[in-house]
């Protein structure tokens, strides 16, 4: 008997992460090759919203794991959760999208198991797996995920009854069915120990309102090139005229230009917006695996041989000052 | 005060190195240096220290080759003793393995604090922290941007998408911290000679209590197969500006329907 693969639906007090659709898009790929349905587990919640857009995403059952430790997001207590819920459900695999909070649950719930856990994967054959779940499974599954930030990909045999994975983020597209399934919604018992809720959510600090740069549909961004802190006045009406957000490299940072919540790459933000507009930035690896996500580049840059020239969709060798400012004026003009 | 650091050891990033076709692992027999990642922990300890009054922080690191250099920058900085877990077995670990290594010599430091980076450079799991804070069962919290401790209370602002979390655990408590968010500060001459001096504890798994067998290649049940660089994005137009391209780039942005 082919047991569900089981994806964990991230959200946040109620609104579901992009990370969650992609992990049921990703999930309900491994289900058809394994021929198991997709099943998921929503955790401090039964929102039937919740409920319905997982549905929507392929989910036949959503598992709903209510407790008063679950009340707000807390690491250890989802991570229990996840591992209790395995234990009782008996999935041929749980999987979860390879968000902050997604990679840390998982990493939660696989020491509670003490199995192995593989992170930001792109890719999973089970078929030397017979997916019959964690008691009487067996088999080795091939894993592709990533590593060093997105530059190498490195294929793993994993040997393991249960395999707990989480797909890269934005390594695949979420993508609803054509037409949305109704899933039953079934409440799991999970008696969690209350001093699980050790971590407490004090208070919760909007700093940004509006669009934030991980899910900015576009986002302007600069690097030395720029020149000046003063530079970025251009950048921001570029991105103000396209609804979008300003980024920057850490060359920007590093000179007090713009403060680290704007950097874009390993060590800052990971975007994903339909156009990236990379003026000025050389494209240096740490900065590529925070901007690879994107759908589309269009780099500016007066060198034709700067990495982000030539990994661009689209670039234009030419000066970020006069480009910019020209390309505002340009869409005023045509869009007055 | 007691803090541990974990810190980690790689290759340098802009200069990687090669992989070893036998296990498909970056060959690690070169310079290794301090993870970038991890320096924020060393510098964030280091305050703590001296906004604490007084105290000390203890580095925890795990390489199969007994390389050092990357501990003795933490300790120029200013961290106080190092214990550095080297094992030929080790090669191979994965992330709950390392985690189970770094818990048990965390645990013989008995601290109030322990630090680590959200994600190495390298292997990029971001798995290894929320792990060691399990397995030593203390309260974990992640993505922090800024850490005061109290009265036995760690605060934290833990990062969020639109700005922050104020999270409070008790101590002792495990923290991850995000690059950028403190400045580390460059070792000074003096402090580069004092690190010269400083105990580097060096223990194998068996003196950890580990046997070859639940570490490395064997103790993770997975095997890699093969590495690759990532395919490329293709190169696509490329034009150069002769004062007409923002026209051109604005028919590009109304044919992605982003205006």
């Amino acid at each position: 008997m082919i047991s569900p693969v089981l994806a964990v639906l991230e959200h946040d007090r109620g609104a579901m992460a992009e990370a969650a659709r992609e992990a049921l898009t990703f999930g309900r790929g491994l289900a058809e090759s394994l021929g198991a349905g997709l099943e998921a587990l929503l955790i401090g919640s039964d929102d039937a919203d919740l409920v319905a857009e997982a549905g929507a995403y392929g989910a036949a059952a959503v598992h709903t794991v209510t407790h008063p430790v679950l009340s707000d997001f807390g690491p250890e207590a989802w991570g229990e959760a996840i591992a209790r819920a395995a234990g009782m459900l008996k999935p041929a695999a749980v999987l979860a999208g390879g968000s902050e909070r997604g990679n840390e649950v998982m990493a939660q719930a696989a020491a509670r198991l003490d199995l192995p856990f593989v992170s930001n994967c792109t890719a999973i054959d089970p078929s030397g797996a017979d997916g019959s779940g964690v008691d009487s499974g067996s088999g080795e599954w091939s894993i592709t995920r990533i590593q060093w930030g997105g530059s190498l990909l490195e294929d793993v045999r994993l040997a393991a009854a249960l395999p707990l994975v989480t797909c890269g983020l934005h390594a695949v597209a979420s993508e609803p069915l054509p037409e949305p399934v109704s899933p039953a919604a079934a409440g799991l018992e999970i008696d969690l120990d209350p001093a699980l809720a050790r971590t407490v959510v004090k208070d919760r600090v909007v700093l940004e309102a509006g669009v934030t740069l991980p899910t900015a549909p576009v986002v302007v961004g600069g690097g030395r090139g720029v020149g000046s802190a003063e530079g970025f006045g251009p950048l921001e009406e570029l991105a103000g005229l396209l609804g979008g957000r300003v980024g920057c490299s850490r060359a920007v940072t590093n000179n007090g230009w713009r403060p680290h919540s704007d950097q874009v790459g390993q060590t800052g933000t990971r975007i994903a917006p339909e156009i990236y507009i990379a003026s000025g930035i050389s494209g240096a690896i740490q900065h590529w695996v925070g901007a690879m996500g994107s759908k589309h580049i269009l780099a500016i840059n007066t060198d034709p041989e700067a990495n982000m020239v030539v990994k661009a969709d689209w670039a234009v060798i030419g000066d970020l000052h006069e480009v910019i400012p020209a390309i505002s004026a340009e869409i005023r003009r045509r869009h007055p | 005060m007691k803090i541990v650091v974990c810190v980690k050891q790689i290759p340098d990033p802009a200069d990687p190195g090669s992989l070893d076709p036998d296990t498909k692992t970056l060959k690690r027999d070169v310079k290794l240096i301090i993870d970038e990642s991890d320096s924020y922990g060393v510098e964030m300890a280091l305050q703590l220290v001296d906004a604490a009054g007084g105290g000390s922080v203890h580095l925890v690191s795990m390489v199969p080759n007994r390389e050092v250099s990357g501990l003795r920058t933490a300790l120029a900085m200013g961290a106080d003793s190092a214990t550095l877990i080297s094992d030929e077995a080790l090669a191979g670990s994965d992330a709950l393995t390392t985690a189970k290594v770094l818990a048990r010599a965390i645990e013989r430091a008995e601290p109030d604090l322990v630090l680590a980076a959200t994600e190495s450079t390298d292997g990029y799991t971001g798995v290894v922290p929320a792990q060691v804070a399990e397995l030593l069962g203390l309260p974990s919290v992640t993505f922090a941007k800024e850490v005061a401790v109290s009265g036995g209370t760690a605060t934290v602002r833990r990062q969020t998408e639109a700005g922050y979390d104020l999270v409070e655990c008790p101590l002792p408590a495990l923290v991850s911290v995000t690059a950028g968010v403190v400045e580390p500060r460059y070792p000074s001459f003096r402090g580069i000679m004092a690190a010269k001096k400083k105990p580097v504890d060096q223990l194998g798994i068996a003196d950890l209590g580990l046997e070859p067998g639940q570490v490395g290649w064997a103790g993770g049940g997975q095997e890699i197969v093969d590495v690759a660089a990532a395919p490329a994005r293709e190169s696509g137009e490329i034009v150069t500006d002769e004062g007409d391209a923002h026209e051109r780039v604005v028919a590009f942005l109304d044919e992605l329907k982003v205006l």
